[in-house]
């Protein structure tokens, strides 16, 4: 499997995740700002059509609303807005990411050690034992 | 060495990836199997459904199966991906075969080796069902020619057994008169024109399907007006079976058109530098094929529209979000689509049930109505009660969470 591959599938599989992360933290955001911001951040491999489909899912999940702003001579911008079940959700997804992503980095921790080349015995270190 | 069939299609399903796609739930529910590692020459990685499907083999293989469970289990499979997961032609006959193989091989039942078939038929779907395939398909899993050509065969089926019905009641020969001619004709004119409607509005063009559908109505008003106006009196007879010959000899014509051709009238995507074609194809893709509202639709055509303006350089519409009809799916695949499509259902089997009441109440008034079309027209008028109350339950019923392949 490409690493391009795994990561566009971790991030897509994060990416309701990361949203709800950002709106907690932001009055309200809209598409395109929330791919700057996600960009910015380093998650890059985020497109349009990612993106407005995971808000869509997460407005019809209520865990956020929609609110329309005044377009600027063009058509009216829409704004998301994290809801009370969307800051319980963000609450309950997080501990478990945090939990898998610890579990991961142990297995692979451990893998790292197991093929690490253990260092060479010394005499002299024998010796002093 | 892979401890389950379904992680193993993952395995081959990275020869040839397809980033957008990625199948991580599928995992969740494995069936519990421990393949040989020389049976990954079985598995194919193919994925179904970028352009037209392709049968890897010309003819239905015939399977026997050695277990009996397995022959039940082989058929819910094969049922389930046909019916749930509108599977694209061939894939269940291939799925089958390489399934028997292992069997066959390892000399266990399918149920140990696979799982439950429809958590085996999910892992599949998500496995080698390609989004674009159904980005392609309606509701109801089929393409405008299939969709046409089923309604056509159906019309077909009804018009053989009612003719039969007639040489049952009536004898062989049957009297043709000019208003019998009249209704024929706008009959089947009216099924025509209401089935392009419903292909139409299924392939995403909204305004096509109203044209249809004022059509359907101007042909049963001149239908109605026309039988008045004709003479009575029987022109003709001719045999009950000829009349079945001919329904017979429709739905042959109806089999044998090819559904391409007519996929190829009713495709109308928008070419890469049209902004403005593309999102009036996604607007009639969500109203039509997704059964969104006018007003959800435009939310989601003023979204995009924003977001093209906002972006900068030149991209145009379908660089920056993609295929349109892929697209419109994945707007649509969030939990509400099982919601909309019963609102969509409960609409026309409101039309239905009014149309069944007019025609009991002619029925009851008319001394001289058949009380076998009596009995048809009262359990049909149930049937559509019934049905109108179901939709209406899970029209109203909270969200159901829906599998998605992105």
């Amino acid at each position: 499997m490409g690493a391009a591959h795994v990561h566009t599938a971790w991030t897509r599989a994060a990416l309701p995740l990361c949203l709800l992360g950002i709106f907690d933290t932001e009055e309200k955001s809209y598409g395109y700002a929330l791919l700057s911001r996600l960009t910015d951040v380093g998650i890059d491999g985020v497109k349009a059509a990612t993106l407005y489909p995971a808000l869509t899912r997460l407005e019809e999940e209520g865990a956020v609303e929609i609110e329309w702003g005044a377009g600027e001579g063009g058509p009216g911008r829409k704004y998301y807005r994290i809801t009370d079940a969307g800051r319980v959700r963000l609450r309950r997804d997080r501990a478990a990411w945090a939990a898998f992503a610890s579990t991961v980095a142990s297995l692979t921790r451990a893998d790292e050690q197991d093929a690490a080349p253990s260092p060479a015995p010394t005499g002299e270190g024998e010796d002093q034992a | 060495m892979t401890k389950h069939h379904d992680q193993s299609l993952h395995q081959t399903q990275t020869s040839n990836p397809a980033p957008e796609q990625p199948s991580d739930s599928a995992s969740d529910s494995a069936p519990d199997h421990a393949p040989t590692a020389d049976r990954e020459r079985t598995r194919k990685p193919t994925r179904w459904g970028r352009g037209k499907p392709k049968p890897v083999r010309e003819y239905k293989p015939k399977l026997t199966w050695e277990r009996k469970e397995d022959e039940v289990w082989a058929a819910s499979l094969e049922v389930r991906l046909v019916l749930d997961h509108d599977a694209p032609a061939g894939l269940a006959d291939q799925v089958l075969i390489e399934v028997h193989e292992i069997v066959r091989e390892e000399g266990r039942p399918a149920l140990e080796l696979f799982g439950a078939s429809e958590a085996y038929a999910q892992v599949v779907a998500d496995e080698r069902i390609t989004e674009e395939h159904r980005a392609r398909v309606d509701a109801h899993g089929m393409t405008p020619g299939e969709r046409l050509s089923a309604a056509f065969v159906s019309f077909g089926v009804a018009g053989f057994f009612f003719c039969a019905l007639e040489w049952l009641r009536g004898g062989l020969w049957v009297g043709i008169s000019w208003p019998a001619v009249t209704l024929t004709v706008m009959i089947v004119l009216a099924v025509a024109l209401s089935s392009l409607a419903v292909v139409a509005r299924a392939a995403g063009l909204v305004r096509g399907a109203l044209w249809f559908a004022a059509a359907t109505v101007a042909t049963v008003c001149a239908g109605i007006g026309a039988t008045a106006a004709v003479p009575d009196g029987q022109l003709f007879t001719v045999p009950a079976p000829v009349l079945m010959l001919a329904c017979l000899a429709g739905i042959a014509a109806a089999v044998r058109f090819p559904d391409a051709t007519i996929d190829r009238w009713f495709a109308k995507n928008p070419t890469d530098s049209d902004d403005d074609a593309w999102f009036a194809r996604l607007d009639g893709l969500l109203r039509g094929r997704h059964a969104m509202s006018a007003a959800q639709a435009d939310g989601h055509v003023r979204e995009a529209r924003h977001h093209l303006a906002s972006a900068p350089g030149e991209a145009g519409a379908v660089d920056v979000f993609g295929d349109v009809e892929v697209y419109a799916l994945r707007l649509a695949e969030g939990p509400s689509r099982t919601r909309r499509f019963a609102r969509r259902q409960f609409y026309g089997s409101c039309v239905l049930t009014v149309s069944l009441t007019i025609l009991l109440i002619d029925n009851l008034t008319d001394p001289g109505s058949s009380p076998f079309w009596l009995a048809v027209n009262t359990g049909a008028l149930g049937a559509a009660l019934w049905s109108l109350v179901t939709e209406w339950r899970r029209s109203t019923a909270p969200d159901t969470p829906t599998h998605t392949h992105h």
